[in-house]
Parts: C-alpha cells; sequence; structure tokens
C-alpha cells in the first residue's frame, strides 16, 4: 500500500507537465523511418508478419531485413515505392526520396547483436 | 500515362489549377503529370482491379495558410479535393480517392504534437501525427500517458477518430475522447469547435462541449471540412496492468460470451475494448492456411480442430484486460472466473501461460496501448493481400452475435472464403468484424469477393444491420441502406453539403454525399 501510495503521489507531483509542442526535424535519421514505417512488420520474430512471411519463402537466414547484405538498394527503393504483396507502398510524405537513401544505409549496417 | 480527369475538367484547366497551387505551395510538394510515385496513392489491398482510383494529383499542403490557398483554387476550377490525414485506412480504401482524377489533399506533412498535457491528460496534434509517432514521444519524454491506437499502429490518431475507429484500451471509442477541433471550411474558413472559439481559454481539450451546438460530428465520416487540429483525452498510466485470454471449445459458445460479455461490459467491470475473436482470426497471425489445407474454398473442420489443438485455441477467443491497483484486479478477476470462466469447456489464460504467442502478445501491446503492426500477419493467411472489412453493427446480444455469425459464415463459404471475424464490445453495441481476405493476383478471386460484401451489405440491411464504416467502392450501398423515412438523413446530408461546400470540391462521394453538381449522375437519394 505504501507503494501504491508513492506511486500516486509521485504521479501528482509530475503532473504539472505540459510540454509545448515540437516540430520534427527533417530529414529523419534512417532509424527513424525504420521505427516509423518498417520495424513493425520487418521486427525478426514471430511478432513481425513482413519477417515471417519473409521466413516461410525463403528460409530462416532471408527473415530479416535489417542487416541484411542481399538486398540492393535499387530493390529495397523499387518495393518501398511500388509495394509488394502485402506492403503497402510508402509515400513521398512518409519518407521522402532523401530520408529512403538514409534508410537503405541503416539498413545495411549490422543488426545490433543484443536485438 | 495521362491522368483520368474529372469529366467536367478539360486538360488545360486541370493543368493551370495544379501549376497555381504549386506555385502557392512549393512544387516539390506537388505530384502530377504521370509521376509513378502517384501509384502509392491508390489502394493496395482493395476488390477493385489495381489501377482503380488512382488520383490525377497530390498535393501535400503544411499549414493552414497552404491549405487555405489551395481551396482558393480549387473552388475556382473546382477541382475535387480528397483530403487524407496519414492514408491508411486501409481495408476501407487506404489513401485512394473515392473517384479516379481526384486530386489528394495529403495531409501527412502536418504531423506536429502540438501540446501534450500531463495532468490533465490530453494531446493537441495535427492530422499527420501517426500513432507509433506519438508513443515515442510520450516514451522519450518520460509521460505516463498511453495512447490508445488502431492495430496497425502507423495509423493516424485524427484520420482513425473521424472514420470513428476503436481501440483496445478503456479508451477505446476514439471518436468519444476526442475534445476540440480546428477546421478549415471549403471556403477557407478557419474555426474551432467546443471551448476553442474562447480566445483566451485554457479549457478547449478538457470540455467538449462549449457553448451552442455541437458541431465536431459534422465533420466525422464527412466531406465538409477539413480538420487540422484535435485534442485526444489520453489514459494515465494506470498502476497495474492484467491482459487474459479465454478459450471457448465449441462454435455456438458465442452467444452465451456475448450475453456473459453484456452486463459485464455496461456495468464496466471490463472496462476496455472486450474482444471475442475467432478462430481463423487469432491463428492466422502465426500460420498460414497451406500449412493446413492445400485445396480450395473455406478451411475444412478437421484442420480448425488441428489448429485448436496444435495451437492451444478456441473456436473463439475471448480477449479483454483489467487495470488498476493489484488487490482491485484481482477481486476483479474473480468476478470473471464465476461468470465467463465459468461457460463450460472455457479456459483461462494469463500473460505468463501465452509469453511466447505472438497473438496474444500484440493483443496485450493494444489493450495497454502500445502500437504494433502484428495484426497484418493476417494477410499472410491466404498471401496476396487482398482484404476488405464487413462491420455491422448491433446490440450486445446472444442471438444477434449467432445471427450475423451464421450469415456471414454461410455466405462466405458459399463463395468459396474463409470466415474470419471478431466481435467487439465497446459498452452496449457491438461491432462485428469480418474482413474478407482473397488473393488480390488472382482476377476471379477479386471479383467473387467484391460481389460477395456487396450481397452483405444488403442481407444485413434487411435484418437490421447498419455498418459502421465500409470501403470507397461499396459508400453509396451502404448509405443507400440507412433510409429511414424516405433518406431523410442522406437529403439531410446534401443540404448540409450545399451549405458548406457549394461548389461541391470537397471529398465528391464520401459516404454517399454527392455535391449538387454530380448529384444528378451519382446520387441515390432523389
Amino acid at each position: 500500500m505504501d507503494k501504491l501510495i508513492s506511486t500516486i503521489g509521485l504521479a501528482l507531483l509530475l503532473g504539472s507537465v505540459a510540454l509545448p509542442g515540437t516540430a520534427e526535424e527533417r530529414p529523419r535519421s534512417g532509424e527513424e523511418s525504420w521505427y516509423l514505417f518498417c520495424e513493425g512488420c520487418h521486427r525478426p520474430d514471430a511478432e513481425g508478419p513482413g519477417a515471417v512471411m519473409l521466413q516461410r519463402r525463403y528460409g530462416d537466414e532471408r527473415m530479416a531485413i535489417k542487416g541484411s547484405t542481399t538486398l540492393a538498394p535499387e530493390y529495397i527503393t523499387h518495393v518501398v515505392r511500388n509495394g509488394l504483396l502485402e506492403m503497402a507502398p510508402l509515400r513521398p510524405t512518409d519518407i521522402t526520396d532523401a530520408e529512403l537513401d538514409l534508410l537503405i544505409d541503416f539498413l545495411a549496417t549490422p543488426a545490433n547483436p543484443v536485438d | 500515362m495521362a491522368a483520368v480527369l474529372p469529366d467536367w475538367l478539360s486538360p488545360q484547366q486541370f493543368s493551370t489549377a495544379i501549376d497555381e497551387m504549386a506555385n502557392a505551395i512549393g512544387k516539390q510538394w506537388v505530384i502530377h503529370d504521370g509521376d509513378p510515385k502517384l501509384r502509392s496513392y491508390r489502394d493496395s489491398f482493395s476488390t477493385l482491379p489495381g489501377d482503380a482510383n488512382v488520383p490525377s494529383a497530390v498535393i501535400a499542403p503544411d499549414g493552414i495558410e497552404d491549405i487555405q490557398a489551395i481551396l482558393k483554387i480549387a473552388n475556382e476550377y473546382r477541382v475535387p479535393l480528397w483530403p487524407i490525414s496519414t492514408g491508411r485506412n486501409f481495408a476501407y480504401g487506404g489513401p485512394a480517392p473515392r473517384m479516379p482524377g481526384y486530386v489528394v489533399l495529403d495531409l501527412k506533412r502536418m504531423n506536429r504534437i502540438l501540446e501534450v498535457n500531463e495532468e490533465y491528460a490530453y494531446a493537441l496534434v495535427e492530422p499527420g501525427v501517426s500513432y507509433f509517432q506519438l508513443y515515442e514521444y510520450l516514451q522519450k519524454n518520460n509521460i505516463k500517458l498511453w495512447i490508445d491506437p488502431a492495430a496497425p499502429g502507423w495509423g493516424g490518431i485524427v484520420g482513425n477518430t473521424l472514420e470513428h475507429g476503436v481501440g483496445y484500451t478503456p479508451y477505446g471509442d476514439h471518436f468519444m475522447m476526442h475534445c476540440g477541433m480546428e477546421v478549415v471550411l471549403p471556403d477557407g474558413t478557419l474555426f474551432r469547435t467546443g471551448q476553442g472559439s474562447l480566445p483566451e481559454t485554457e479549457s478547449w481539450q478538457v470540455f467538449q462541449y462549449g457553448f451552442g451546438p455541437i458541431l465536431d460530428g459534422v465533420f466525422s465520416q464527412s466531406n465538409f471540412g477539413i480538420v487540422t487540429k484535435m485534442g485526444m483525452w489520453l489514459m494515465p498510466e494506470p498502476p497495474g496492468y492484467m491482459p487474459f485470454l479465454i478459450t471457448y471449445e465449441n462454435e455456438d459458445d458465442l452467444a452465451i460470451i456475448t450475453e456473459t460479455v453484456r452486463p459485464l461490459k455496461v456495468n464496466m467491470v471490463i472496462p476496455n475494448g472486450a474482444f471475442t475473436v475467432d478462430l481463423l482470426w487469432d491463428a492466422a497471425v502465426k500460420v498460414s492456411k497451406r500449412q493446413y489445407y492445400s485445396g480450395k474454398g473455406p478451411i475444412p473442420d478437421s484442420a480448425r480442430k488441428k489448429i485448436m489443438s496444435d495451437y492451444k485455441l478456441g473456436q473463439w477467443n475471448f480477449y479483454a484486460a483489467l487495470y488498476g491497483p493489484p488487490p482491485m484486479m484481482e477481486n476483479t478477476l474473480q468476478v470473471i472466473r464465476d461468470t465467463l470462466g465459468a461457460i463450460p469447456g472455457a479456459r483461462l489464460w494469463t500473460a505468463e501461460e501465452r509469453k511466447h504467442d505472438a497473438a496474444f502478445q500484440y493483443r496485450a501491446k493494444l489493450m495497454r496501448g502500445e502500437p504494433n503492426m502484428t495484426e497484418f500477419g493476417l494477410m499472410n493467411w491466404v498471401g496476396g493481400g487482398g482484404h476488405i472489412n464487413f462491420s455491422p453493427i448491433s446490440p450486445t446480444t446472444g442471438e444477434d452475435a449467432m445471427r450475423q455469425y451464421e450469415m456471414i459464415k454461410k455466405r462466405s463459404h458459399e463463395y468459396g472464403f474463409d470466415y474470419i471475424g471478431e466481435f467487439a464490445v465497446g459498452w452496449r453495441d457491438m461491432h462485428h468484424v469480418y474482413m474478407l481476405m482473397f488473393d488480390r493476383t488472382d482476377e476471379e478471386e477479386r471479383q467473387r469477393a467484391h460481389e460477395l460484401f456487396g450481397l452483405l451489405i444488403d442481407e444485413a440491411a434487411a435484418a437490421g444491420y447498419g455498418e459502421y464504416r465500409t470501403h470507397l467502392a461499396f459508400m453509396d450501398q451502404v448509405a443507400k441502406t440507412y433510409s429511414w423515412n424516405d433518406h431523410a438523413l442522406w437529403k439531410l446530408n446534401e443540404r448540409l453539403k450545399d451549405a458548406f461546400d457549394p461548389n461541391g470540391i470537397l471529398a465528391p462521394g464520401k459516404q454517399g454525399i454527392w455535391p449538387a453538381h454530380m448529384r444528378e449522375k451519382h446520387s441515390w437519394t432523389s
């Protein structure tokens, strides 16, 4: 119960926080675009439907697109801009051409082993 | 390839209008003239042919002044504009306009999180803000507030709310939880609803009603104005959280589950959106159909039994969650055990018992406001990406649930498709969502899905069930079913349309509401 009261107390103390809005920095980093548009489907585990589909079609070694050495930049650009079957295309207001280049660089860097 | 244009616009008029818009906001934010990027604004998943509903151009403003400049030009040339926020209204049309040739007004660049107030637990956002974006902002700033995302987290807060979307936390009725709008009318008039009209107010996001008529609803699922800011109430992080799943063995258990859920929801014992999910909706996140069945048509009962056994799932799978101090949750859980858990064959599962189950995990995340994309895995069931949602509403009764289930399953099987569905109980109502999955690469199958969908609308309406939302291709047909007193409501919608938008430039045909100059050709009300 003490812990509960202190939790509520802390919440009240913090309660006055009212943050002003922030404008996003553009171009976005590759990592940020990955989080906003890719990771949801391509996280390399059972909760990533894109990763699951790639695993079913091409095996474990092709499941992850983050850190993949087999994806050509031109291919990534084509799939991102045109979509592919279950994947809807991303639009220029989602990711600009410059941001897509940053994303492609980010995808080419090896995945964090902790992931 | 030359763009399809609205039939009242000459190529020269269209080109002049687009040039003027480009001059007003910057040509880098205008896409037209056969640019292949236009194709990213089609609906990738619908029952319509691949190139249906491709816009003639896209224009992406970054603020009120841009929007007002675009509207002025659109009024002058009568250019039809189709506003989208994040354009993720998939299963209902995605970013695509109602008709080919419209100009998409893409508001995604307007993605500012204008304010987050932790004390009063709300956010004020622009239309381009996605669930992922707001969630990340709250996490990075260590703000102890939860969002209520739609199942796919890349969707937008404003767009989903305006489409009457539902979520999974106790704040799951999104429109109910919005507070205050800023709107631009087709003639450029800018105003704020509720307390937002008081110049010195601090109450815009804490009181919904203001003074005088409540206009917010007029700008949801409509084509009367462009919502440029919206307040959204956020749920304070509770001191405890307990998601659970109850599996049921028999198909006709749906009746008693629904009867048991009703008092638990009406009395707010279950505080969040309560979902009764059929076997395949849950299984499709984990397995593909061809892993169990290689034939044509719906998966046979023998394969369903095997899936149930392999993944410890029920014919029906009930998901909900409890929130609050642990002693309160434990007490409420006992009520759940004594009611939903006492139905013969029921088994209650905890988060610990399903920690390696992707379907449980994504729902547990949604019920605590953590956006994800795992439900997109449903599309892996047959592959090819085709899906469209049929979403009739009913009271929360066992009789209605069984009647809808049997009606839709029978037609679905007759047309060769699996029944994949869920029943969501928000408070008193039930949203039944049937996800019609089909292989878009198979032309015959796509057309068969389209035909089935049209049939379901009319059969449901004849039984007294109307859809709460629908795909672009079926907006007129659904609107037509809301026909009480000789379509009086839609005739009123047309009068409002004429008053708000006399030139008929904003989203013509959205929700079956056509402007005067297109009414003769398209409208079904006269």
